[in-house]
């Protein structure tokens, strides 16, 4: 006498699951905690309908230490992938840890920078650096000079980074995002031009390798 | 227990690898005779990640691909079993760089082991800044065959490089390296003793690193000694246990600018896991600790780890560094099928103590739980998946020089998904797909503003057709809801809500088997809401943005040697910015700026004849840009691009073959954002290889 296989599953408990992932779709699964209003005015994020304001976005997040400003700004994952090319001497400095850099990466280091109690002066660019005009779906900015200072508010110790990147831009969904910054050498220190300062790969490399 | 640092630092490396070869060859000796290895594939997967220097998975199947093919040789045959080279030279160029290669494989087999050798060279000259980049290396490895009852092994690599690059006021940089290291090793996979079944593996190595990088030196030469067993027997039937061992002891010396000093580290790691295949599932639960002390020069240091060396005396700039690491792991994993169903379980902590002695980073202390399930099962037609997903880790520090740690910074994630597949009438497929994701990040003691908050929500709905074979069509309705908040009041005034919805029909026709249209139509539209836009002090303005895709590709295949692709895509771009909401609550918005872009490619490929391929494509593309305001503006911009090349591969010769492979493109491209090096260049891959 053969018996039929018993049935795991009735029919009833899929719908019964199906209400329970319907549920979530009010929302109601997780809450986020009550914000406190604002106290000081807003930093003024641009639009991301060019290339020039998601870079001006970036230096914003830079100087207020506000990773949002950041990650709105690095091409979300499901587009262009976002890539970071390390200059030689970050490359040395921090074997394999530039490897395989996409945003999550880019987005851990910038909050371990932000979290880390400094506090930030940058320049993204150059007085007289003239982008392109963007056309179509990409815009690559070449030679473009940035200059960043982070201080340790706990020693009071200042780092300068000033390199020299190609950095790229691509139009995924509604707006612009980076795609991709390639450091290409560090620049002089203007007060003391024998000195080389080093790019922001070793800013990435210290905070990436934590 | 640690392994004692025992090598005289003067003579380091060479005693250490005297020394591993006498370890070697004891083990050897000592070693039990092969008997039939039980299933150890559950032991392998102990490892937790918490020690970086034990025998882990993949080296546990690098060993075992070792002692394959140390047996894969032919016992009877003649000493010397032959031997291939393989030169190869090529050059390359690109957008960013021309290089020039040769390599030379070398392939000798014994009748009892074999030896590889592979020598390379390369030259680059950068196209878009002054850098050159030559480098020299080589590899070798040594595999002794079944000479010993150990799988033995020798490897060794040269790396040697120089890189001149030159920024913008003229400096010129010297990064140059030249490192060269040598490794012996021994291991046995899987032998038995008694009821155990074990894997014992040894190493000897030398490292010797000469490199200088802006005018400061950084040398190392030391010597590492490496050992570990893993052991495992079988409690009852589908329960194993497993433990493992592992120890490495490296001495030398380090230079660093104009300093010297002896350097030494040592590192241990245990672990020990129960798996079982048993009627109420497979899984494991596996326990490691594994630790490190290292001694060795590095640049001062300030509490963030990075180099802080301004306003110091040469002498003081570089330090002695004692680093520490303790890391203990415990993970669980439990995998449940019951017909079509399945639930898999895992859960995991670690912890993670590292220390410095002189860096102002002090001691850092991380901690990590995470916990994963997923339920997937199917009934009738549909299959139905679930899983959650938590993380929650935290980091603290007590800075060098502190009495109090600085207050955990955590970070607490967690991930609801569901996917729902179900076919439809008439060949119609349905997928839904679900997600709910909340990360927040605490600062404790509030020791920095940043806490934040960050809710994603993703709802979306597939469904895939296929009429007749000859025509395809798919739909897409999305919608994505992301809240970003920050939680301080100093960083409250940006958050926002932003709700986008994509819906995308699109089809693929069939029309001949030489012809295919296939057409697809995009619209996104997002809102962002600012929080607190209403507030005076918040000068944000709620908007709206609108695109619209229109993507047409025909593909013809006239003949079986030509394919034609031609492609447009047509993109209309929408910004406005919210102005009123009147009291019923309707909102009016300013329209800032309209851009339309329109891209047409054209690709051609041709086959020539057999390993000769003609290819060509070229776009264009018009951006026209409506931008609304004080003054209203519009700009147009036309880009392009156009490039023809081909590709040719070859081969001659059967027994000894003579192999050409050629890809060569010229470009050409025009437009706003083209630069000098980017407006004319050749894309080219050619080298030739010959074996013999």
């Amino acid at each position: 006498m053969t018996r039929s296989a018993p049935r795991i599953l009735h029919p009833a408990a899929l719908l019964v699951a199906l209400l329970v992932a319907l549920a979530a779709l009010s929302g109601c699964l997780f809450e986020p905690r009550d914000p406190a209003p604002p106290s000081t005015s807003s930093i003024q994020y641009l639009p991301k309908t060019s290339a020039a304001n998601v870079w001006a976005n970036l230096e914003r997040s830079l100087v207020n230490t506000h990773a949002f400003g950041w990650e709105d700004n690095v091409v979300p994952e499901g587009g262009t992938p976002f890539i970071y090319i390390p200059d030689s001497q970050a490359a040395d400095q921090f074997p394999g840890v530039f490897d395989g850099w996409n945003r999550t990466k880019e987005v851990a280091f910038i909050n371990r920078l932000y979290n880390s109690d400094v506090t930030i002066t940058a320049k993204l660019k150059e007085d007289d650096f003239v982008p392109p005009d963007d056309s179509g779906g990409e815009v690559q900015w070449e030679g473009v000079v940035y200059d960043v200072s982070v201080t340790s508010k706990t020693d009071g110790s200042t780092t300068r980074y000033r390199g020299r990147a190609i950095i790229t831009f691509s139009v995924e969904g509604n707006f612009w995002y980076i795609t991709r910054w390639e450091d290409q050498f560090g620049e002089g220190d203007p007060d003391n031009p024998d000195q080389i300062l080093p790019t922001m790969g070793v800013l990435r490399g210290t905070f990436g390798s934590k | 227990m640690q392994v004692k640092a025992f090598l005289d630092r003067t003579t380091a490396p060479f005693l250490a690898l005297a020394v591993a070869s006498a370890l070697v060859f004891v083990l050897a000796a000592a070693a039990p005779a092969p008997a039939m290895a039980q299933d150890f594939e559950d032991a392998e997967d102990d490892t937790t990640g918490a020690a970086a220097d034990s025998l882990s998975n993949a080296e546990m199947l690098r060993l075992a691909a070792l002692e394959a093919e140390a047996v894969s040789g032919d016992p009877l045959g003649p000493f010397w079993q032959g031997m291939t080279n393989k030169p190869k030279a090529g050059v390359r160029s690109n957008v960013r760089q021309y290089s020039y290669y040769g390599e030379n494989v070398t392939n000798v087999n014994f009748r009892e082991g074999s030896f590889n050798n592979t020598s390379s060279y390369s030259w680059e000259e950068y196209r878009k800044q002054d850098k050159t980049l030559e480098k020299r290396t080589d590899q070798f490895s040594y595999n002794a065959g079944r000479l010993f009852p150990f799988v033995t092994s020798i490897t060794g690599n040269w790396d040697w490089s120089e890189d001149l690059t030159t920024n913008t006021a003229g400096f010129t940089n010297l990064s140059k390296r030249d490192s060269k290291n040598i490794n012996l090793s021994a291991s046995k996979t899987k032998f038995q003793t008694g009821a155990f079944t074990n894997t014992l593996k040894a190493d000897a190595r030398v490292d010797d690193q000469k490199s200088v990088n802006q005018g400061q030196r950084n040398d190392f030469s030391e010597g590492s000694l490496s050992g570990g067993l893993q052991s495992g027997t079988a409690l009852s039937e589908g329960v194993t246990v497993a433990g493992r061992y592992f120890a490495k002891s490296t001495s030398g010396d380090r230079s660093l600018g104009n300093s010297t000093s002896p350097s030494s580290a040592s590192a241990d790691s245990a672990g020990f896991g129960v798996y079982f295949d048993r009627s109420f599932g497979t899984g494991r639960v596996a326990v490691t600790r594994s630790n490190f002390d290292k001694k060795y020069l590095d640049f001062k240091k300030n509490s963030n780890g990075l180099i802080d060396t301004v306003g110091l005396d040469d002498q003081d700039k570089v330090v002695e560094e004692l680093e520490t690491r303790d890391a203990v792991s415990v993970e669980f994993e439990h995998t449940l099928q019951l017909r079509r169903m399945k639930l898999i379980t895992k859960a995991s902590r670690s912890t993670d103590n590292q220390d410095y002695r002189v860096s102002g980073v002090g001691l850092k202390e991380r901690e990590q739980d995470q916990f994963d399930v997923t339920w997937g099962f199917g009934v009738g037609r549909d299959s139905l998946a679930l899983s959650y997903k938590f993380l929650w880790k935290w980091d603290d520090q007590r800075i060098k020089g502190a009495t109090l740690n600085r207050g955990r910074q955590y970070t607490k994630s967690r991930n609801y998904d569901l996917t729902w597949m179900r076919p439809l009438i008439g060949g119609t497929r349905m997928t839904f797909k679900y997600h709910e994701g909340l990360t927040q990040d605490i600062a404790e003691k509030v020791h920095n503003q940043n806490d934040k908050d960050r809710l994603q929500t993703d709802v979306s709905l597939r469904l895939d057709r296929d009429w007749q074979q000859k025509f395809k069509t798919s739909m897409i309705f999305s919608y994505k809801q992301g809240q970003d908040l920050s939680i301080r009041e100093s960083r409250s005034s940006n958050n926002n809500v932003k709700d986008s919805y994509e819906i995308s029909p699109g089809f693929l026709w069939t029309l001949a088997p030489w012809l295919t249209l296939d057409q697809s139509y995009q619209v996104f539209i997002q809102y962002t809401d600012y929080v607190y836009s209403d507030l005076e002090s918040v000068n944000r303005d709620d908007n709206y943005n609108k695109r619209g895709n229109l993507t047409t590709k025909v593909t013809i295949k006239p003949t079986r040697r030509l394919d034609l692709v031609v492609r447009n895509d047509y993109n209309r771009r929408f910004n406005a910015t919210r102005v009123v909401t009147d009291a019923a609550g309707n909102s009016y918005y300013h329209k800032d700026q309209i851009q339309t872009i329109s891209k047409i490619d054209f690709g051609m490929t041709f086959r020539v004849a057999p390993g000769v391929t003609l290819e060509s494509a070229t776009y264009q593309t018009e951006d026209v840009k409506d931008t609304f305001g004080a003054r209203d503006r519009t700009t147009t911009t036309r880009s392009g691009e156009v490039w023809v090349g081909t590709k040719v591969n070859k081969r001659w010769g059967k027994t000894r073959p003579l192999e050409l492979s050629a890809t060569v493109k010229k470009y050409n491209a025009y437009g706003p954002a083209v630069t000098a090096t980017s407006a004319d260049y050749w894309e080219a891959d050619v080298w030739m290889k010959w074996e013999f």
